[in-house]
Parts: C-alpha cells; structure tokens; sequence
C-alpha cells in the first residue's frame, strides 16, 4: 500500500466513522446549552440501536432509524422529567438512564431473539454513490462512500445550527443555561426548556445509537456503541458547543479510531493496543488544551453559565 | 374535612418518594410478565439465585465487597459533591499493579509480606490512575466525570497490552490472561460453603472506619464544601484539596488487588466489569452511611446474581433484567432523594416565612 493510498483509507474510514459521534454530540449540544450534562448519552444510544435493528426488521432501514428516534425521545423525556420536574441530581439520573439502557438494550434483544435462534441481520443504510466527487485525490473516494448517514448527519449540522444561534428557541435555551434568575425575569420557564433540550438530546442519541449497527453490521451486540457517547460528550466541549465544532472534534477521534481498525489487519510498527489508545488519548489531551484555552479566556463567565463540579443535590437546594 | 388533604399536602416528599419506589417496582414486574414470566416464579427464581445455597450466597457477597469498597471511596467524593466514576480505571491499575508484585515475589515468599506488599501495590496504582483527573480539573477546568470517562479505555488497552505480552500466561493459549498468582500472593478463602475470601473481612473493617470517619469534623468539612464552598473555604477547606482528597481515599485500587488476589487468583481482562457505574449506584444508594453502603451493595450485586435464578426460574426473562433493575433502582433512588429534599426545602421556607411574618 502506498502513503497515498494508505491515507486515502484512514480518511475514508474516518468519515464512515463519524457520523454518530456528530449526531448524538448535536443533541448534547441543545441539552448543554441549558445547562445540561447526559452521562445516560451511552445507555440511550445502545436502546436507539436496539430499535433501530427491530425497526429495520419490520420496515426497512428508515423504519429503523424512525424507531430509534422513537426511543431516544421516551428516554430523553424520563431524563428531562427526573431532572428538570423531579430536580434529581442530573449526574446521577445520566449513570441511573446509561445502566437502564445498555441493561434494556440487550434485554429486549434477548427476549426478543432467545439464545439459540439464528441471528437475523437487516438491511443496512441505502448505498450512497458520488461518481463526481470520488476523483478527488485523497480525500474523495472517502467523502464518495462515507455513507447516507454521514450526509445526514452534515444536514442535521446545519439545521442545529440554524435552530440554536438564529432562532427565538434556540437563544431561550442558551438565556437559561447562561443565567436561570434572568431567564425566569423574562418569562422563559427554564424547566420546560430543561424538559425540551433533554427530550431533543435523546431523540439524537437514539437516532446515534440507530446508525451504528444500521451503517455497519446490521444487528445488535452487547456495548456496540463502544464509547461513542462519551467520545461525543468530549467533542462536544472540544467543538465549544457550536455543531461545526463539534465535526472537527469527532473528525479527529474518528481519524484516530479509523487508524486504530487499519492497526488491526495489518501491522504499523507498534503495538495494535496502542492505537485503540489513540483515538481517546487523542481526545483527552485535546480536551485539555481545549480547556484551559477556554478557563483563560473567560473564567468568571463560564463559571456562571456551567458549573464544572456537578453538585449531587438539586440545583433548588441552593 | 380538610385533615386529610392537610396530612397529605405534609407528607408530599415521602409520599412522592414512596410512589416513585412502586413505579420503579412496577416497570420491572411489568417487564417479567411482558417476556412471558410468572411473577411468583421470576421472585422466588431471583431469591434462590441470589441467596438459595452456600454457593450463590457467597456468589453474592463476594460481588458485593468491591462494590463496597469502591462506595465507601466515592462516598467520600459525594460529600464534597464530586460525582466520580473513575473507579474502573483505578481497580484496573490497582490489580495490574498487585499482579506484577505477586509474580515478582513468586512462590517463596511468607504470605506475611506477600499479601499487605500486593495490597499496597493495589492502592498506589489506584492513586497513581486518580491523580490525573482532580489535577485536569484543578488546572484546566476539564469536567472530572468526563476525563475519568475517556480515561478508562486508556486503561483498558494498557491491560489488554499487558496480558499478551509481559504478563500472558505462556501455559494457557486460549485466552489473554496473567499465570496464577504464586500461592502466598493469594487471599484464602473462609471455611465456609460456597467460595467467600477473607477480603470481605477486611471490607467490613474498612466500613467500619469509614463509619468513624463519618462523624470526624473533616468529614462535616468536606460535606459543608459541597454545598456552600464560601463556608467551606472560612472552615479551611481550599477549593483544591476537596477534590483532590475526595478522589484520592477511593479505594478502588485496593478492590482492584483483591479481585484478582481472592477471587480469579490470576489477572483477566474482565477484571473490572462496570464496577464504575455500580459503586456510584451503591453509594448513592447507601446515602454515605457506611451500614447503608453494605446493605445496598448486597443489594445490588443480589440483582445481578439473582438474575440468572430469574431466567431458570421463567424460562423466558433473559437476564438482563438484572442491569434493567439496578438502572431502574438508582433512578428511582436519585428521584426519592430529590422529593425529601424538595419537600425539606419547603418546610424550611414555610417556617421561615411564618417566623417572618409573626411580629416580635
């Protein structure tokens, strides 16, 4: 394999990859806007995905992916009823909601596909072929193949972003994340658009967790989102909770996992372990840098707008 | 007439609470019978796996003691209002760390020095995996739960690194593990029926510590910190040594050293097995009173063990119902303590509004 086409594989493979980083990060991005924080992103995406295989069983691929939606919402409105009516510590509901749903996920596909029967798989996500782009070098038979998903997910970038920064609703979440009392003066109910960005985050995830097997192996396993909930709480803060920053941060993990499966086939020179490393290294130390560019820059602001330790009381305590 | 309505309106948090504990009881019932399972038989099936014989008993304790162990830590950390996940990365370090003493030690040396050399080894490489977090948060302002979140596949791939190479075991081929531990490395287990090691012993020690410690003026320290840290900072407390104390006691490490020291008696890579998520769970649950952490984590590891009793016993309920339940009950457990603590709130004010309004 030459460099060019050695590249030109790691690229491709990282477009393919990042689509459900971008989507569920999409709905992260509406929940942190108020405030929010999903920890329950991962549970929620492994329910999307179960779904999304029933779905896709019945109907076909978009029945899938509706379905996972579907599940991603009722998720998203018990989170948003726990913590935003209920006030209950909305780190805690996240772990409560994660455990719910990597428990549920394969509770409903064992109960629904009992040890022994053979496992069917679906159809997965309609080819997507791009003849025109795919002369570019390097980057276009990557961007040819990456997939419907990833184009959707492009679009869902696009109109997140149209909704959060040029419409009423969107600036309403961001007032009451940034200050709850001045919001409240306002007339903006900060616990129903706590309720709203909560149900909107796990609708996302749930399309996320829809996508992984839909785009890839077109059945369910136990833990196959493989971290790509926590990844996208990350690159969430990476991107600065904007959705075009929230691409380049998935990109980046994406890049790192797509070398990692590379890794796996053929032999870089290191240890195959390190690069399953890389990707969340990769993140972690950016996360970092990212960080501390922000603390520097504006600490007071911020300390106000997201407070950095979670408290496990609710925030009426104060 | 209207004392009904008045005792009602009074006790609206623990009525609250109490409803949500039936909700959550009803959505697991609810479950069993949709999968085609017979209530009576799903119960008496998940007391008969969780504690029908010497066997699963032991089965359940022994699931319980590191989760106990990890609460007690994360306790700590929940009383500055830290809410911690990072014990998987800490037991994961803690037992490579255990593992490679004990293999270096090898089979000569007296269990007098073998077993306390595992165990501190265990703790230094729980605290060494805790430092980077506080630290991230203190100088960077990274969410700690994040950091430890991304942090625990690091620790994943260095032990699956670990046990194909340095420390695989060259008689097995089969699967990725460590060679057993030299027998002085190794924590007996107590004459009992069933397979229980003196670790649990230790743990109940260790609870009854952290009970002493509970009632210290550190520890009301630590809890004023996480409500009112202005209060806090007049009593001492910095806002950086909370933190890093509260991450730094979680003892994870030590559970770590006894997995493998009691319960495999060789390092796996299924040592840690979501023992993050579970320990914030048993917390949580045990409301940071050291007899409540112990009885929730029984509780807790009863479920997952009596899981399997509930798929023998319908039949057709997968086991997973036992992860569906432990979800469910930190749900329901997070929603309760938020409707006492509303309810509280009110009280307060009401009485504060009617001193208030009484005139002198």
């Amino acid at each position: 394999m030459s460099p060019v086409e050695f590249w030109t594989v790691v690229l491709a493979g990282a477009l393919a990859l990042c689509a459900p980083i971008v989507i569920a990060g999409l709905g992260e991005i509406f929940l942190e806007r108020t405030g929010g924080f999903n920890v329950g992103i991962e549970g929620m995406m492994l329910v999307g995905a179960v779904f999304g295989v029933l779905g896709a069983h019945v109907g076909g691929v978009w029945v899938g992916v509706l379905a996972g939606i579907l599940a991603g919402l009722v998720l998203g409105l018990l989170m948003g009823v726990a913590s935003a009516i209920a006030k209950a510590d909305i780190v805690i509901v996240g772990i409560a909601i994660g455990l719910l749903g990597a428990g549920l996920s394969v509770f409903l596909f064992q109960a629904l596909n009992p040890a022994g029967s053979t496992n069917q798989t679906v159809q997965t996500q309609p080819p997507l072929h791009l003849p025109l782009i795919e002369g570019i070098p390097v980057i276009g038979p990557g961007l040819a193949h990456a997939g419907t998903f990833f184009y959707l997910s492009l679009v869902l970038v696009v109109l997140s972003w149209l909704v959060l920064d040029h419409t009423r609703f969107g600036l309403r979440l961001r007032a009451v994340g940034d200050d709850e009392s001045v919001a409240k003066t306002r007339g903006i109910s900060p616990t129903r658009f706590r309720l709203g960005a909560a149900v909107i985050a796990g609708g996302f995830a749930g399309l996320a967790g829809a996508t992984v097997p839909l785009a890839s192996i077109g059945t369910f396993s136990p833990g196959m989102t493989g971290g790509a909930g926590f990844v996208a709480l990350a690159v969430v803060i990476i991107g600065r909770r904007t959705p075009f920053g929230l691409i380049a941060g998935a990109l980046l993990f994406s890049f790192f996992n797509s070398l990692a499966l590379l890794a796996q086939t053929q032999s870089l020179g290191l240890p195959v372990e390190l690069f399953q490393a890389l990707p969340y290294l990769a993140t972690l130390v950016v996360l970092c840098v990212v960080s501390r560019r922000v603390w520097r820059r504006g600490r007071v602001v911020r300390r106000a707008s997201t407070s950095p330790t979670p408290s496990p009381e609710p925030e009426g305590a104060r | 007439m209207t004392a009904l309505p008045t005792w009602l309106h009074r006790r609206r948090g623990p009525l609250i609470a109490a409803l949500y504990v039936v909700a959550g009881f009803a959505v697991v019932f609810v479950l069993v019978v949709a999968t085609g399972g017979d209530l009576g038989a799903a119960l008496g099936g998940w007391f008969t796996g969780a504690f029908g014989d010497g066997y699963n008993l032991t089965q359940t304790l022994s699931n319980a003691t590191p989760l106990a162990l990890v609460a007690i830590g994360v306790s700590v950390a929940l009383r500055a209002g830290v809410v911690t996940v990072g014990a998987e990365g800490q037991l994961i370090v803690g037992a490579i760390l255990s593992t490679v003493v004990a293999l270096l030690l090898g089979p000569d040396a007296s269990p007098a020095v073998a077993l306390p050399l595992g165990a501190v080894a265990g703790v230094i490489g729980g605290m060494l995996w805790a430092l980077p977090a506080p630290g991230a948060q203190i100088r960077w302002d990274v969410k700690e739960i994040l950091f430890t979140l991304l942090a625990h596949y690091l620790a994943v791939s260095l032990l699956t690194y670990l046990l194909r190479t340095v420390l695989r075991d060259p008689e097995t081929n089969a699967s990725p593990q460590s060679p057993p531990l030299p027998l002085p490395s190794q924590l007996p287990q107590l004459p009992v029926s069933g397979r229980i090691h003196v670790g649990i012993v230790i743990v109940a020690l260790i609870l009854l510590g952290a009970w002493w410690w509970s009632r210290t003026r550190q520890a009301f320290v630590l809890e004023v910190y996480g409500s009112r840290p202005v209060l806090a900072a007049r009593l001492g407390l910095t806002p950086r040594s909370p933190v890093l104390t509260a991450l730094l006691v979680s003892a994870a490490g030590l559970a770590g050293w006894m997995q493998g020291a009691g319960v495999t008696q060789r390092l796996e890579p299924s040592v840690s097995g979501g023992i993050g998520f579970a320990g914030l769970a048993v917390a949580v649950l045990g409301r940071g009173n050291p007899l409540g952490i112990a009885l929730a984590a029984i509780v807790y590891s009863a479920l997952g063990t009596g899981a399997a009793g509930v798929q023998i016993a319908t039949g057709t309920t997968p086991t997973a119902i036992g992860t569906v339940t432990q979800g469910i009950l930190l749900l329901t457990a997070a929603l309760a303590l938020a409707a006492l603590q509303l309810s509280r709130i009110e009280k307060a004010d009401t009485i504060a509004a009617k001193t208030e309004t009484v005139p002198a």
